[in-house]
C-alpha cells in the first residue's frame, strides 16, 4: 500500500517536472523571439506565476495546507507588486531615448549566439 | 478565581487564542515557513531594486548577448530536477523509507553542486571579462553589479541549503532523523527554486 502511495506520487512529481521543462522553454522562446516589450513582460510573468503555483502546491504540498499559511506566503508577492507601482512613476519606462546594448568584445562563456550592436528598444 | 478560568479557556478556545493552530503545521515547519517568507520579502525588494536600475538607466545590455544562455538553462534544468527529486525524498521519508529519502537527498545535493559549479565558471568568467561591482564593459555600473548581488545572493542560499541537505542525509543515513526534518530542509530547497525561476525570467530573459 505504502509502495503504491510512493509510486503515485513520485509520477506526480515526474508530471510536475515535465510540465515545468516545458514551461522554462516556453520562457526562454519568449526571450528570443522579436515582439513588444510589454507583451513579453505580461508572457514572462504569466509563465513564471504558473511555476511558482505548481512547484508551491505540488512539490512544496502547499494544496494540503490551510488557506491562512497559504495566503501567508503570498504576502511577498504583493509586496512586490506595490513596490514596483510605487517606484514606476520615476522610473523611464516611456522614455523613447532608452537604448538597450550588447557589447561585441565579451565572449559568453560556452555556446551563445553571436553579439550584435546595440539598438534602440 | 473561576472566572479567571473561564475567561483563560475562553481564550484558549478562541481562534488565535493559542489553543487552536490556525495554520495546521506543527511549530517547526511553521517557523521554517515564516524564515521562507522573510527570505522572500528580501529577494522581491532585491528583483523589484533591479527593475527600478534598469527602468531609471538610460541604456542596458541584452541579457541574451551577454550571458550563455544555453548554460543558463542548463542550470535552471538541473535546479528544477534537483527540486523533483528532493519532493520524491520528501515522500520516502514520510514513508519511513530510509533508504530511499538517502538515495534521493544525495542526487538531490549533486543537482545542487552541478549547479555551483556552473555559477562559479560563469562568474569567473564574467570577472575574467572585466565586470565589476562598480564597473564594467558595457559603461551600465548597474548592470553588473545587480547580477553580482542578485546571483551571488541565490548562490550563498544554494551553498546554504547544501550544507542543510548534507546534515539531513548524514542524520537519514544513521537512522537519527525525522520526516519533518526532510520536509523543512526541502521546503528551503524549494524556495531556493522558486528564486531561481524568477531570477531566469526577469534578469536573463526580459
Amino acid at each position: 500500500m505504502a509502495h503504491d502511495h510512493s509510486h503515485t506520487g513520485n509520477r506526480q512529481y515526474f508530471t510536475t517536472w515535465l510540465w515545468l521543462l516545458v514551461m522554462t522553454s516556453f520562457a526562454l522562446a519568449i526571450g528570443y523571439v522579436s515582439m513588444p516589450e510589454g507583451l513579453k513582460a505580461i508572457l514572462l510573468v504569466g509563465t513564471t506565476l504558473a511555476k511558482i503555483v505548481l512547484i508551491g502546491r505540488i512539490f512544496m504540498h502547499l494544496k494540503f495546507e490551510k488557506m491562512n499559511l497559504v495566503m501567508l506566503t503570498f504576502s511577498p508577492l504583493l509586496l512586490a507588486v506595490i513596490l514596483y507601482f510605487f517606484t514606476r512613476g520615476e522610473t523611464r519606462m516611456h522614455d523613447t531615448t532608452h537604448v538597450v546594448l550588447s557589447h561585441e568584445g565579451y565572449v559568453p562563456p560556452t555556446g551563445a549566439e553571436g553579439h550584435e550592436a546595440g539598438h534602440e528598444k | 478565581m473561576d472566572a479567571s478560568i473561564a475567561e483563560q479557556q475562553r481564550i484558549l478556545a478562541s481562534d488565535w487564542g493559542g489553543g487552536k493552530s490556525p495554520f495546521g503545521t506543527d511549530w517547526a515547519k511553521f517557523m521554517m515557513w515564516i524564515f521562507i517568507i522573510s527570505d522572500a520579502l528580501t529577494f522581491a525588494g532585491f528583483l523589484v531594486a533591479y527593475g527600478f536600475m534598469r527602468s531609471i538607466s538610460p541604456s542596458w545590455p541584452v541579457q541574451t548577448h551577454v550571458f550563455s544562455m544555453p548554460l543558463i538553462t542548463f542550470m535552471t534544468f538541473d535546479l528544477i530536477s534537483s527540486s523533483a527529486v528532493m519532493a520524491m525524498a520528501v515522500g520516502a521519508a514520510r514513508e519511513g523509507n530510509s533508504k530511499a529519502a538517502v538515495k534521493y537527498l544525495g542526487l538531490t545535493i549533486l543537482g545542487g553542486f552541478i549547479f555551483i559549479g556552473c555559477q562559479v565558471y560563469e562568474w569567473s568568467h564574467f570577472i575574467e571579462h572585466g565586470a565589476r561591482l562598480d564597473h564594467n564593459m558595457w559603461g551600465v555600473p548597474q548592470f553588473a553589479a545587480s547580477f553580482f548581488v542578485i546571483t551571488g545572493f541565490h548562490g550563498f542560499h544554494v551553498l546554504s541549503g547544501l550544507a542543510i541537505l548534507t546534515v539531513v542525509a548524514i542524520r537519514a543515513a544513521m537512522g537519527k532523523y525525522s520526516a519533518t526534518s526532510v520536509e523543512n530542509a526541502g521546503l528551503y530547497w524549494h524556495f531556493v527554486d522558486v528564486v531561481w525561476v524568477f531570477v531566469f525570467a526577469f534578469f536573463y530573459l526580459l
